[in-house]
């Protein structure tokens, strides 16, 4: 630090610092960090453990918030959603979470490899990778908490994981929030709505002939092999090609006896109908909600939104408050 | 690199901006803040100095700590192999932080919480200095901290607004009642003229921050400034304004200017160069490199 005058800048070396012992961290300053990783809330009734766990695949962030007192049998899994909807929608999903724990549901929130605090690449992400990781997070639920079984909550894409994670793990019920179920659909939507927002560079890179770019544009670069830069976030064509591919409806091989396909906002009406109606030819038990309020744009513009999330709170709350009256009914 | 001065860089030899994180040691923490909590993860380096350097970074954005695509993850990996701890950490009520989400005026930042995260570095780990990165509004969250941490060595503001809003009383009010009443608050400012005619016929973003003002110049009575910023940002043009207006000590700041836009870092190559030009920073800042692993 220097004397209080208006010199500054970079500091110059204090020679007694200059030997390095190259000191190892320390296992008990590890220790005594971890033992922040957990948090109990008495007068909300949870506790919440931010914990990495570890999967053949890499390490995944997770949140646990589990009930201090009765719990009940069922655990929710939460599934985000693709690219920058799962920085839009993470508060909603941990909202949920802590509510859901408050209620009596364990829950756990994951992020899937290339997402927030879990590192690597969402380049290397797919569809069936995020279902992987969910699973993965399902598992450390049952094996950390006395549930008996896993009910998945996703929204948007995360919804469609969701719906996959049901099957896989003979889940008793699945609720999906503002659903895209039509992965192809929903990745040409986030495209055209890209198109028309962006001017965007071939392949991200500087020089680039393109200027104004279409939809089939977009393709014809993922065709190519190339990723796109979807507003600052990497849409690789594996992504694309196995999202095309896959139909999450009709790989629904066990399906659950509950269902809630709950919409934020009109735009989900057609893909809600037609969803409830393969589920209940399935003989799934289906409820169909809705939630009204503003910050409804952060549930599938396209297009990354502002506006402050104490605006979207009251929106969030009633998201959480239908799911757990919904879950309450039957577990 | 000059002080009180442009530099306007070109960008550099583009990698991988998504490229994997390594194995480095991360914990995530709740650190205990005015009754609630602060979402945050420490990553521990495996070998550090006998000086240790801690980073706290803060995005802009209130919506989680890691920022856009992951850019403090990759920022605190590589922050981790040069011998420095980092701290990526939510706004309150944010993100892994306990409460409810509060909204804060650009006039007063929640420097308290970037305090609290800092005390918790310099208590829990062998950290000695602090130095703090902040993009958009957490530049001036960093800003505000900065002068009431005395190990705070220095900091970096990066595409940080600097002028001051201006509303109507009416609007004001409207706000007040809406933030109240958990709804959406009105958007129709008075017009742009209006607002210029009231300053004088000044540009609206000649009017600088009295917020920002303060901070800046009571920090820079000790320590140093990294101003980065981008050549398409309106956050740019307001800076321009500022540092003219302000009439700061040259020795106690750096611009960096960079081509394209930063402001919510919406494309791979931008958060790669944010990326890389505060890592490299930082790294200005660490005595000497820390000793390879045996």
């Amino acid at each position: 630090m220097n004397d209080g005058s208006n010199e500054t800048s970079v500091r110059q070396a204090d020679p007694a610092h200059l030997h390095l012992e190259g000191r190892p961290p320390a296992d008990d300053m590890l220790a005594r960090l971890r033992s922040f990783s957990r948090m109990v809330d008495e007068d909300a009734g949870r506790s919440e453990e931010q914990q990495f766990v570890q999967t053949p695949g890499g390490r995944l962030f997770t949140t646990l918030v589990e009930p201090i007192g009765a719990r009940r049998d069922v655990g929710f899994l939460i599934c985000h959603s693709f690219a920058f909807e799962q920085f839009e929608l993470f508060p909603l999903e941990l909202l949920f979470a802590r509510r859901a724990a408050a209620a009596g549901f364990p829950t756990i929130y994951v992020q899937a490899r290339g997402y927030g605090d879990s590192g690597g690449s969402l380049a290397d992400a797919t569809p069936q990778a995020h279902l992987r990781d969910a699973l993965a997070a399902a598992a450390h639920l049952l094996a950390r908490t006395s549930v008996g079984s896993v009910v998945p909550v996703g929204t948007r894409f995360g919804a469609a994981i969701a719906l996959m994670a049901t099957g896989e793990l003979n889940a008793p019920g699945v609720a999906l929030w503002q659903p895209a179920l039509d992965l192809g659909a929903y990745l040409d939507a986030l495209l055209r709505a890209f198109s028309r927002a962006r001017v965007v560079e071939e392949g991200g890179r500087e020089g680039s002939p393109l200027t104004r770019a279409s939809t089939k544009l977009l393709k014809a670069v993922l065709a190519s092999g190339q990723e796109i830069d979807l507003f600052g976030y990497p849409l690789s064509p594996a992504f694309y090609a196995e999202a095309q591919a896959t139909r999450p409806m009709d790989s629904l091989r066990h399906p659950p006896d509950r269902a809630l396909l709950l919409a934020v906002s009109s735009r989900a009406n057609k893909e809600i109908g037609q969803g409830a109606a393969r589920l209940e030819q399935m003989g799934v038990q289906v409820s169909v909600a809705s939630s009204e309020g503003p910050g409804l744009g952060v549930f599938g513009l396209g297009l990354p939104v502002s506006g402050h999330l104490a605006t979207h709170l009251a929106l969030f709350e009633d998201v959480a408050r239908r799911t757990i009256s919904w879950a309450e009914e039957a577990w | 690199m000059g002080r009180g001065s442009l530099v306007i860089k070109t960008v550099g030899e583009a990698g991988d901006p998504t490229r994997s994180v390594g194995s480095e040691m991360e914990v995530p923490v709740y650190i205990p803040s005015r009754g609630e909590h602060l979402g945050a993860v420490v990553t521990v380096p495996e070998h550090a100095p006998s000086s240790p350097l801690g980073v706290v970074l803060m995005a802009g954005r209130a919506r989680d700590r890691v920022h856009r695509n992951g850019m403090w993850v990759q920022a605190a990996a590589a922050l981790s192999t040069r011998g420095m701890y980092a701290l990526r950490l939510d706004y309150p009520g944010v993100g892994n932080s306990s409460g409810p989400p509060e909204v804060f005026d650009l006039e007063q930042p929640p420097g308290w919480a970037v305090r609290d995260a800092s005390d918790f570095l310099l208590r829990e780990t062998p950290v000695e200095r602090i130095l703090l990165v902040g993009t958009c509004f957490g530049g001036r969250v960093v800003l505000r901290a900065a002068s009431e941490i005395p190990e705070v060595q220095a900091i970096a503001v990066v595409a940080a607004p600097t002028h001051a809003r201006t509303r109507s009383r009416r609007l004001r009010l409207q706000l007040k009642l809406a933030r109240l009443l958990g709804r959406q608050g009105p958007v129709n400012n008075p017009s742009r003229a209006a607002l210029q005619r009231r300053e004088g016929g000044l540009p609206l973003e000649a009017r600088v921050s009295p917020g920002f003002a303060r901070d800046v110049r009571r920090f820079l009575r000790r320590g140093s400034i990294h101003f980065l910023y981008a050549e398409r940002d309106f956050s740019w043009v307001e800076l321009r304004f500022a540092l003219e207006r302000l009439k700061l000590p040259a020795a106690g700041y750096v611009v960096d200017v960079v081509p394209g836009e930063m402001h919510s870092f919406r494309a791979l190559t931008v958060q790669q160069l944010a990326v890389e030009r505060i890592v490299e920073w930082c790294s200005g800042f660490v005595e000497e490199a820390p000793e390879s692993p045996a």
